[in-house]
């Protein structure tokens, strides 16, 4: 979109990230559990070191000194896992809801009042704990290593949704509130986006982004030099002489950069007062949250492989819906989202100069419609008499336009006199947007799939009859 | 009977043999203009006189209202399923013609139409059907037969596989990742689940002209068709001197007018203005459109311009009101599926790019713009599509356990460019 | 050049520097040192892991061959030219050339069906659940495009060789091979038009030079900035030039796009403010699209520091 376009240019020019946004679109949880490490290269399972807390200030450090060995790793992840229990264990409050149940009926039910929240510094580590989820959740030496499998599978099915807070990542967090000059695959680096949005005192946004790129990476991946230089002689020594000091500084170290990068995003997000829908997403990672623990309470949760059948397209459904409602509520609740629709002249910006509440159309019966008519003045409108407009609810279709005038006629949501106090008045700053009040659809799909779609055969990934055990050892 | 009459026919009686034998499903492949609403309207005939209660699944409201109209002209009792907004186009026949919101209004009726959005919400223990009918199943999604799969016993899907694939605002890294790919077209999925279906091609394309069908024929279908037309069944007569495009494109069919390459932003204003001038030359230029069946006048209903984004749409209509051109047509190509004119003035999904796009090389896209014309197609573009062509990097994700596309967008605009390089200006 | 190498046409096609860097043979390291690139280099576990999985993958290629082509074959056989019939085959240092390069190649596994030659190929990224990395997986179907391409190039009738080749990956979270077919027929129609197109006019630098005038000479070919760029040995070198002439591409392909001729971040901004007389009509179709935004933009800041 042009707005895009027009907001890197001037970030490029200014060598400082622009605001692409005024409200915080992702809900900052008072206590997010934060994490970044490392994992042998080419060996999620393996991992090497982490650091993860809910205090900047006290994080925790892991570190495997033999990550192939299969015991020290499960010590590792069990004292992970175990952080992890004691952490999502304060989410359990409950306050009663009451909803319209079917009919009339009023349901009670109980939803927690505060969720889990996983903050990663980038996507790559996200996709990690997925995976790690999935190791976790294959092995069957510790209840506490599957359960802490069964959360970390929830923050991955949370993860993918639009809208959803339950795992936020930081360059995630900054690119949708900052606009950069780089490369958008180059905002994924964590170290350079920070350099762009927050550029330490008398350095431009090349400079920090230069000498962002040659400290250590965010992870998981570590650099294969510091593998070679680092790593490799403090695991020997770690394995030799049981002396993991020497690795824990290493890592320490080297994990420092993200850890403090990841905390820096949260903070900046933090600064902006919060979108109007933001804390109606999170209620729906609330629900989520509180049907997840009662599953792993009763212990009937279940993990299957990747969706098929049924819900995948379900969840197809599910993303179609929140990827439409995601952009129409970041646009609703802040003008600097809804700019991007002003600049493609999908959207209206201008001042109310007349207005004629007693005008009707005749209706395909012949009968008169009360239909009230708006002037606006505005600049440069170039669409055609027929495009539909929105102020919230009220629906408008422009009847004509000239260079600096659109007239406009109200066809729903306020062609009753009742209603008429929805509509503006003369004098009146309005921004008509290109979309109105979202239509949720259920999502009407059948339980079982019908047989045109049902494959003659399961459809199982290539290597279906290969043994078990591949849990890495 | 001309040859290709025949071996249309024959076709025809083929997908007849199939739909009273076992097969549980049927797959019609239909070329633009190759006869489909004829077959779906002679197949229902057929299958009414055997005694049969026919449901038919279509894509918009607009497809289920011509396909209304068309089966009641035939005789047929029909019945049109529809949503609670809906309302009757204009010219909707009276007679034997029901329509409900509720399949319990339409007792009686020997054919019912409804869209897919529409048929989801009947259900399953009302009634199930021995065979249903859909049309344009490669323009409806998987999910959608989902949905409605289980009303048929067995299924007819006719569709046109050039056409645009469903679209999804769903990210596909995250479905992908997270669940087998539920994306596919309708009659995508039933050949997946059911490799035995039989698929029939219809041979012959009765809207393309001959020197138009064998350019679309080479670039977007893997099993080839051809015209039905023959070379002097047609002309478009021009009595006022026309621009050079359109006076090449009333004689050859084709016409690639390239303004001089440039990257411009994608709503290029010469593209817009080029475009309303040749729409305003043609409705002005006194033309007749001529066919076996006689010459008429060509009227601004007859004519299309067809766009690639929604801004672009904005831009020419508003270009064309301004000339105080009105009744044409001007879409995306999205909007622009199933639907047919004389003339058809395109605007290239590449023009003007600096960088191609996986969603301006969609094979789709620029087969429908190129296909929905009977006489003449102006392709309109900005040069140097060659070169952005060769730009594009091969770097398309590759997801395992998916075949690669059977055509191939990069490839189709490839060669598209090249059949009608004969054609430029 | 090795089948990477090549591949890496398919990358940044539109590029010249890309280009001439490529066709030219410069050394990678040499490339790296002038650049002021970092070592990209592997890591000692990742090169282990890698070592470890291929001998475990030539090992099952037999029961993987069985499972996913139907060939029956005892063990991998060696030979010193291209197989026949049905069989699986190993072949050391092959004599491949792709036009007039020679293709460098350590050993190329194919299996045959009895009618057609399937390369086979292992990588050592993940296969989860069935799916791997699909920008990786993307990255080795180029690849194996191009020893597909010289294959067919090698052998007397190039129908001989298929498209669908054979990919060994471990599975889930450990080392077991699994198989699975993929087929290069796309990235090889792209890589014989790249091909074809290539040594019409392409610029050449000399393999000898080094260092400042190795940096020089780069300079000296026009390049190409955008989004895949950072893939691209140049890289460090090319975005410091776009950095320092203010090239509005350096913010990547969609800004490109909308700015078009107006090479400028600087020159597109002024057009955006009015700053700035359009040129022509592009220059002013650019100036009404980026006017719009500029206005939209200052209008909503405002908006935005008002309650809501
Ligand atoms: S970095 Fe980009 S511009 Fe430079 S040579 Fe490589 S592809 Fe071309």
């Amino acid at each position: 979109m042009s707005l895009d376009v027009y907001q890197r240019l001037l970030a490029l020019q200014r060598r400082r990230a622009v605001p692409a946004a005024s409200r915080a679109h992702r809900h900052l949880s008072q206590r997010p559990w934060v994490l970044v490490g490392y994992h042998l290269a080419g060996e999620p399972s393996a991992p090497v070191a982490i650091r993860y807390g809910s205090f900047r200030g006290q994080p925790k450090l892991l570190v495997v000194a033999e990550p192939r060995d299969r015991d020290q790793r499960f010590a590792a992840l069990g004292a992970l896992a175990r952080d992890l229990a004691t952490y999502v264990s304060r989410y359990t409050e409950t306050e009663p809801v009451v909803r319209v149940g079917n009919g009339r009926d009023l349901d009670v039910d109980h939803c927690c009042t505060d969720a889990p929240q996983l903050v990663v510094p980038n996507e790559a580590t996200a996709h990690w704990l997925d995976l790690l989820g999935q190791y976790l959740r294959t092995l069957d030496v510790d209840p506490v290593l599957q359960t802490a499998g069964a959360h970390l599978g929830w923050f991955a099915s949370r993860r993918h949704l639009p809208g959803s807070s339950a795992v936020l990542t930081a360059t995630d967090l900054l690119a949708t509130h900052w606009r950069t000059g780089q490369l958008p695959t180059e905002d994924g680096h964590l170290g350079r986006l920070l350099a762009w949005v927050e550029p330490p005192a008398g350095q431009d946004a090349w400079t920090a982004a230069a000498a962002a790129e040659q400290r250590p990476p965010a992870g998981p991946a570590s650099d294969p030099e510091w593998d070679l230089m680092t790593l490799r002689p403090a695991l020997e020594r770690a394995k030799q002489l049981g002396d993991v000091r020497r690795l824990k500084l290493a890592a320490a170290e080297v994990l420092d950069q993200a850890w403090r990068d990841t905390w820096t995003a949260l903070d900046l997000v933090a600064l902006l007062p919060p979108g109007g829908h933001t804390a109606q997403r999170w209620e729906s990672d609330r629900w989520s949250w509180t049907r997840h623990r009662e599953r792993v309470t009763a212990g009937t949760i279940r993990f299957g492989g990747r969706l098929s059948d049924v819900p995948a397209f379900r969840f197809l459904h599910e993303l179609e819906t929140r990827t439409v409602a995601l952009e129409r509520q970041m646009a609703l609740d802040d003008p600097l989202v809804m700019a991007r629709w002003l600049a493609t002249g999908e959207a209206v910006a201008g001042t109310v100069i007349k207005r004629d509440l007693e005008h009707t159309a005749t209706s395909a019966r012949g009968s008169a419609l009360l239909r009230p008519l708006l002037w606006l003045r505005t600049q440069g409108f170039d669409r055609p008499a027929g495009t539909e407009l929105w102020l919230g609810k009220v629906g408008l279709t422009v009847r004509a336009s000239t260079v600096d005038t659109v007239e406009l006629m109200v066809t729903s949501g306020a062609v009753t006199r009742p209603k008429f106090n929805l509509l503006p008045e003369c004098d009146a700053e309005v921004v008509l947007a290109p979309f109105g009040p979202q239509q949720y659809f259920p999502d009407n799909l059948p339980e079982e799939l019908p047989w045109p779609a049902r494959p003659t055969r399961l459809a199982a990934p290539a290597g279906d009859a290969e043994p078990a055990g591949d849990t890495g050892e | 009977m001309s040859e290709a009459a025949r071996r249309h026919e024959a076709a025809i009686e083929q997908v007849w043999d199939r739909v009273r034998g076992t097969d549980r499903a049927v797959v019609v492949d239909s070329p633009p203009g190759a006869g489909k609403s004829t077959l779906v309207r002679e197949l229902t005939k057929r299958l009414v006189a055997a005694g049969e209660h026919v449901p038919v699944v279509v894509q918009t409201n607009d497809q289920a209202d011509d396909l209304v109209i068309a089966l009641a002209a035939a005789g047929l009792r029909t019945g049109r399923l529809h949503g609670t907004e809906w309302a009757p186009p204009p010219r909707w026949p009276r007679d034997r013609v029901r329509t409900g919101t509720k399949l319990g209004e339409l007792g009686g009726c020997d054919v019912i139409v409804g869209t897919a959005a529409k048929w989801a919400y009947v259900k399953a223990d009302d009634r199930v059907w021995p065979l249903g009918i859909i049309d344009e199943s490669y323009q409806m999604s998987a999910a959608a037969l989902v949905r409605v799969g289980h009303l048929f016993d067995r299924l007819l899907l006719v569709g046109d596989p050039g056409q645009l694939a469903p679209f999804t605002v769903a990210d596909e890294h995250s479905v992908r990742s997270l669940a087998t790919w539920p994306l596919d077209t309708a009659a995508g999925t039933v050949l997946r689940h059911h490799p035995d279906t039989p698929v029939i091609p219809l041979p012959v394309s009765w809207r393309l002209a001959p020197h138009t069908a064998p350019v679309i024929s080479d670039a977007f279908y893997t099993r080839p068709f051809r015209a039905g037309a023959d070379a002097q069944d047609r002309r478009l007569d021009l009595h006022t001197l026309a621009h050079p495009a359109l006076s090449q494109a009333a004689e050859t069919g084709w016409a690639l007018l390239e303004l001089p390459a440039a990257h411009v932003p994608r709503t290029d204003p010469a593209l817009v203005s080029v475009l309303a001038d040749l729409t305003h030359q043609l409705v002005t230029a006194d033309a007749s459109t001529v066919d076996p069946s006689g010459g008429r006048p060509l009227t601004s209903a007859d004519i299309a311009v067809g766009v690639v984004h929604r801004d672009q749409k904005a831009q020419v209509e508003a270009a064309l009101q301004r000339l105080g051109v009105t009744g044409v047509t001007v879409d995306t190509a999205n909007r622009l599926q199933g639907r047919q004119y004389e003339v058809v003035l395109a605007w290239h999904p590449l023009s003007g790019r600096r960088d191609a796009s996986a969603f301006h090389l969609e094979a789709g896209r620029l087969c429908v713009l190129a296909s929905r014309h009977r006489q003449a197609c102006v392709v309109v573009t900005r040069a140097g599509i060659t070169d952005q062509l060769h730009a594009y990097p091969a770097a398309e994700p590759v997801w395992l356990g998916t075949d690669p596309p059977q055509v191939d967008g990069w490839e189709a605009n490839r060669v598209f460019l090249d059949r009608l390089a004969p054609f430029r200006v | 050049m090795d089948p990477r190498r090549i591949a890496g046409l398919l990358d940044a096609p539109g590029c010249r520097r890309r280009l001439a860097v490529d066709v030219s043979g410069i050394e990678p390291a040499v490339l790296a040192a002038a650049v002021g690139a970092a070592e990209g280099g592997q890591s000692p576990y990742a090169r282990e892991r890698d070592g470890t999985f291929a001998q475990l993958a030539l090992a099952r290629l037999p029961e993987l061959a069985a499972r996913h082509l139907g060939v029956r074959a005892e063990a991998v056989v060696e030979t010193d030219e291209l197989p026949s019939g049905a069989g699986l085959w190993s072949w050391r240092a092959p004599k491949l050339r792709l036009g007039d390069t020679d293709l460098t190649v350590d050993r190329v596994l194919l299996v045959g069906d009895g009618t057609r030659l399937h390369p086979i190929e292992t990588r050592s990224y993940a296969c989860l659940d069935g799916q791997a990395d699909p920008t990786k997986v993307a990255g080795t179907a180029r690849e194996l495009a191009v020893t597909v391409a010289a294959l067919r190039q090698a052998a007397d009738e190039p129908d001989q060789v298929s498209s669908a080749c054979l990919l060994v990956l471990p599975r889930n979270f450990g080392l077991n091979p699994v198989g699975t077919t993929l087929d290069v027929a796309p990235q090889l129609r792209r890589l014989r038009w790249v091909l074809d197109r290539l040594n019409a006019g392409t610029d050449r630098i000399s393999a000898a030079l080094e260092g400042p005038e190795l940096v020089g000479a780069l300079g000296r070919v026009p390049a190409r900035f955008g989004d895949g760029c950072p893939s691209c040995a140049v890289y460090p070198y090319c975005r410091g030039d776009a950095e320092q002439s203010g090239a509005a591409a350096r913010a990547g392909a969609t800004v490109a796009n909308l700015c078009g001729p107006v090479g400028l971040a600087a020159d597109a901004l002024a057009l955006a403010h009015g700053d700035r007389v359009p040129g022509d009509e592009t220059e002013h179709a650019i100036a009404t699209e980026l006017s719009r935004a500029a206005l939209a933009y200052t209008q909503a800041k405002t908006r935005s520091q008002e309650p809501s």
